[in-house]
């Protein structure tokens, strides 16, 4: 039976995604499988003020939540858990 | 769609432009010898140094599109491209930060001074490891007494062996990367600031630039400008500011020195002909004004989506590789125009090729441009 996705399940579902995006365009695809929830993403320059923008591009394009500038800082952009945590708030904010 | 000047803007472009004629027209000091008091005096005088700075404390109240026409007849005048770049410097890296920054009390003290030009400003953010690079910043702020205490080492700052008062930009959260960044307004006098000696540089020559220490330099909290961790965020918005604006100066270079060129074109006579007979002339200078008219579009464009609130990163990177790159290819063009006594110092046209290649480097390089145009074009 169809039911409404849970909070859990968007934010499973918008980490996923957002993992994926950082595989694939930052990590060479991660062949070792080494990107985790709470990879540091900013202390080991994984994401730089380059990438992060388009980052923060692909969350407006493909998840349609818009990050505003106060919003980018070291607390949501820690790592994916933190990422996708912000980008849940802007899903519940949009609703 | 309206690509016309409003008549106040005509109005002050032609007020400053004869004001710095009058005041800044002649070479002297000659190009190449950092600027002195007297110059700087006379660029403040004209009111250059506040431009965009809130007339409540004697700035011009302008934006970006105006300061930008401003500075262009500033570069247009004034022979000396190094005190042009200076003054632009100097308002458009440090005073915007400070004006849309700083906490009231900092504001108060310091946008007076800086608007006046009784205050010269040096952006202090490049170091020997972090170019383009910000999150290899080294430069810490660590917590004092009463607030920071800034420790490390600035490699280029320029103003700085001029400076009375420094932006600058250090690292507070060592685990954040470039979001780890904040941003400080410090003056030249607190205890622990050292600036060093102007180098010897390729262009420019009017403007000093050195390195500077900051060692165990104590920096109450409300030098900081912003919060914590929105330094990457200040120096992007200063950067706008410079990377729009102060190239609107290279525009006036560029026509000051095509209106030479077409000048000279006209008079000199070989083979019995105006060397502008001659189509690798003539058409020389029809590829030197296409590049300047395409430019000083962009330009406008820029400065204008900064105005009026708008997405601007893309459009301010455009114009900034448009602007540095035609005025380095039209310099190279004028010294070839003028040939022999274009390579010799005292005609003026070469040092304008000196003072055009630090365009494709200062402010964000043309290389990184160039990446921020590809990201926005979804690469």
């Amino acid at each position: 039976m169809a039911h409404a996705p849970s909070d859990d399940e968007n934010f499973r579902r918008v980490s996923d995604y957002i993992s994926e995006y950082i595989r694939e365009n930052f990590l060479d695809g991660d062949p070792k499988g080494e990107l985790e929830d709470d990879t540091p993403l900013l202390e080991w320059g994984v994401l730089n003020s380059l990438n992060t923008a388009r980052l923060i591009a692909f969350i407006r394009e493909e998840l349609d939540v818009v990050v505003k500038p106060v919003e980018i800082s070291a607390a949501n952009f820690r790592d994916v858990r933190s990422i996708a945590a912000m980008v849940a708030r802007g899903v519940r904010r949009a609703a | 769609m309206d690509f016309d000047l409003t008549d106040k803007q005509r109005k002050r472009f032609a007020g400053v432009l004869a004001e710095v004629r009058d005041r800044l027209g002649r070479p002297d000091p000659p190009p190449g010898t950092p600027f002195t008091g007297a110059q700087w005096k006379s660029a403040a005088g004209i009111g250059l140094t506040g431009l965009c700075l809130p007339p409540e404390y004697g700035g011009g109240g302008l934006g970006a599109l105006d300061t930008a026409l401003c500075l262009q007849a500033f570069g247009q005048g004034c022979p000396d491209t190094g005190l042009v770049f200076a003054v632009a410097a100097h308002l458009l890296a440090c005073a915007v930060p400070i004006r849309d920054f700083a906490s009231a009390e900092v504001r108060r003290e310091l946008l007076t001074g800086l608007a006046s030009g009784e205050l010269v400003a040096a952006n202090a953010m490049t170091e020997d490891d972090a170019g383009s690079d910000l999150s290899r910043l080294s430069m810490t702020a660590g917590r004092g007494p009463e607030g920071y205490v800034l420790d490390g080492d600035k490699s280029f700052a320029s103003n700085a062996p001029a400076a009375d008062v420094f932006v600058t930009y250090a690292v507070t959260d060592p685990g954040a990367g470039f979001l780890g960044l904040t941003a400080f307004a410090v003056p030249a006098g607190f205890p622990g600031v050292s600036a060093g000696e102007p180098f010897d540089k390729m262009g420019l020559g009017g403007c000093p630039a050195g390195r500077v220490g900051f060692r165990r330099c104590e920096v109450p909290t409300a030098y900081r400008l912003g919060e914590e961790g929105q330094g990457t965020a200040i120096f992007q918005h200063s950067m706008a500011w410079e990377r729009g604006c102060l190239f609107g100066a290279y525009l006036g270079v560029m026509d000051r020195q095509f209106a030479r060129c077409v000048e000279h074109a006209r008079q000199r006579r070989q083979f019995g002909h105006r060397i502008g007979d001659f189509q690798a002339v003539s058409h020389r200078i029809a590829a030197m004004k296409q590049r300047l008219e395409s430019a000083r579009l962009l330009l406008y464009r820029a400065c204008w989506l900064i105005d009026e609130g708008r997405d601007h990163t893309g459009a301010v990177a455009l114009s900034k590789v448009a602007v540095s790159e035609a005025a380095v290819a039209n310099s190279l063009d004028a010294v070839q125009i003028f040939g022999g006594s274009g390579y010799l110092t005292a005609t003026g046209i070469e040092h304008q090729l000196r003072d055009a290649v630090p365009a494709l480097i200062f402010s964000g390089t043309t290389d990184i441009q160039r990446e921020l145009i590809a990201r926005e074009a979804g690469l």
